[in-house]
């Protein structure tokens, strides 16, 4: 019981930084006029809960800052967007989680972004009804590179942290 | 070790799409132009710019006596003047492409390209399929 109360706990925190990054990283503005390019930073806190934690357990921190972020920031549109990409990223990084060493998490999310800027793409074509927005891919897929490589580095570097400071605190305990 | 390589490589392949794509989508060959012109959601002209051989103005006259005049070439389409108190769509200049619309909207007027490629649109697989 008590274990539970202390996860749930952890999850309501991992899902509260990630809608704090989520909401400061809408006022950055974006210097190519692109939609669709962004840091997704908030990606950092999906990795790590994927990496620490279970897969159910990074959905409800992503589906919680999805609802709450698009809450704060944007409109119900750009919630549908949001979850289209963010649960295709999740799906994709799970399943790469299982097959590739945990060293190798840039390029978990590498492939994440790349994911995530397809199902918005898709979720695009959906809600527009066209084709035309398909021509966004590329510029996307290189974005998706750059932005994906640092956030897997900055949660590899989280991954790491936590696990030296957890095991300084076994031993002066 | 080699598992490293591996997804390097596929990283760095990954990026040359993306660079490639983004050329190509850049430099992509566009032959056909459609000038749209909408005043209250209605469509008042579509003009193909290939057509176009002299430089002309088309009026359009809105409620309460608002007026624009389009300035329309072969090469592109600005809002030559306007009655709105603004003047934001006058001062826009010209656009050739379907990337930002001209709109003006007090009057209600939106200024549209609509860039046909060879690649392959939606209406021509509709031509081709119906």
């Amino acid at each position: 019981m008590q274990k539970s109360v202390k996860h749930l706990v952890t999850l309501a925190m991992f899902t509260t930084m990630s809608l704090v990054i989520f909401v400061l990283e809408a006022q950055i503005p974006v210097p190519i006029p692109i939609p669709g390019i962004k840091l997704g930073l908030a990606n950092i806190i999906t990795l790590f809960v994927l990496q620490k934690y279970r897969v159910w357990d990074a959905l409800a921190v992503l589906t919680m800052r999805i609802l709450l972020g698009s809450l704060f920031t944007g409109t119900l549109v750009s919630c549908f967007y949001s979850f289209s990409g963010g649960l295709l990223c999740l799906f994709g990084m799970a399943l790469l989680c299982h097959f590739l060493h945990r060293k190798h998490l840039w390029f978990i999310s590498v492939c994440g972004a790349i994911l995530h800027n397809i199902g918005q793409i898709l979720a695009a074509m959906l809600v527009m009804q066209t084709t035309q927005v398909i021509w966004y891919l590329p510029f996307l897929l290189l974005s998706g590179c750059i932005t994906g490589c640092f956030t897997g580095l900055a949660a590899a570097f989280l991954v790491r942290h936590w696990e030296r400071t957890k095991k300084e605190r076994q031993i002066t305990s | 070790m080699k598992q490293k390589v591996i997804l390097f490589g596929i990283f760095l392949c990954l990026i040359l799409i993306g660079i490639g794509g983004s050329y190509f989508v850049m430099h992509r060959p566009i032959t056909n132009r459609t000038v749209v012109i909408t005043q209250d959601g209605e469509e008042l002209y579509r003009i193909a710019m290939n057509t176009i051989k002299e430089p002309y103005t088309i009026d359009i006259s809105g409620k309460d006596g608002a007026w624009n005049r389009v300035l329309i070439s072969k090469e592109s389409v600005q809002m030559d003047s306007a009655s709105c108190p603004d003047g934001l769509c006058v001062h826009q200049g010209a656009i050739s492409d379907g990337v930002l619309p001209i709109v003006c909207l007090p009057n209600r007027v939106q200024i549209q390209i609509i860039e046909t490629t060879n690649v392959g649109t939606e209406e021509e697989l509709d031509a081709k399929v119906g």
